[in-house]
């Protein structure tokens, strides 16, 4: 099927690339089908697409980019959703918030977008972690 | 900040009609209940900024200059 994407046009995906977000993610629970396509200009960039639309979609990133000890604790919601607590069994990503001045740029440690890519589940869920934050700024404002 | 000490069962209250009580303490975690109008939303603080986070990323541009951010997210790393 075609779908119209926020950043590449119309896009033709596979039905079974579809991952199914029974919950939506917070500020758009009605969107439950989304695509994870690779940036083509940058593989380590991916974007997670509603397959209603343009919008919503949101930019992914591997956590341990910035944190290499990064440490995700599951709430209990993990369990009923993915049948598991465990984030080794897990793919975790950080949503990205990428203004136009990149400096400005901030990623989500404490709400990350949880997917199982073998039965094609995902989920945003709200960590465990006291130390993590919504809105984390990686460069700082010496970064020229 | 006002910063108010209570014990388990006690309670404070916000402006007439809304009531916090300290329902159980232990392991570094504390119950709350709230009483309050129904037209008051009450809600996770991370669960609203979550939310406002979404609209905002969602609302942002396509990326741009993706080398100008992959070399400042490399010069990070090397520094940390």
């Amino acid at each position: 099927m075609i779908i119209e994407t926020m950043d590449f046009g119309f896009v033709e995906i596979r039905e079974e690339d579809i991952i199914n977000f029974p919950l939506g993610v917070y500020a758009f629970r009605e969107h439950k089908k989304f695509v994870v396509l690779q940036n083509p200009d940058s593989a380590w960039m991916l974007h997670l697409q509603s397959i209603d639309g343009p919008k919503p979609r949101f930019i992914l990133l591997d956590p341990y980019m910035f944190v290499s000890d990064y440490s995700p604790i599951l709430p209990s919601e993990a369990d009923e959703i993915f049948g598991t607590r465990d984030p080794s069994k897990l793919s975790i990503f950080v949503i990205a918030f990428i203004p136009g001045n990149i400096r400005d740029m901030t990623v989500n440690f404490k709400s990350p977008i949880i997917i199982d890519f073998d039965r094609k589940i995902g989920a945003q869920l709200i960590l465990e972690n006291p130390g993590y934050e919504v809105r984390t700024r990686l460069f700082g404002s010496e970064d020229e | 900040m006002l910063v108010i000490t209570r014990k388990s069962s006690e309670s404070i209250l916000i402006g007439n009609d809304i009531r916090v009580t300290v329902l159980e303490i232990s392991e570094g975690k504390v119950k709350i209940g709230i009483e309050a109008p129904k037209h008051v939303n009450i809600v996770r603080t991370e669960v609203l900024e979550t939310i406002n986070a979404n609209i905002d990323a969602v609302l942002a541009e396509s990326p741009r200059d993706l080398n100008l951010l992959k070399s400042r997210i490399i010069k990070r790393k090397e520094k940390n």
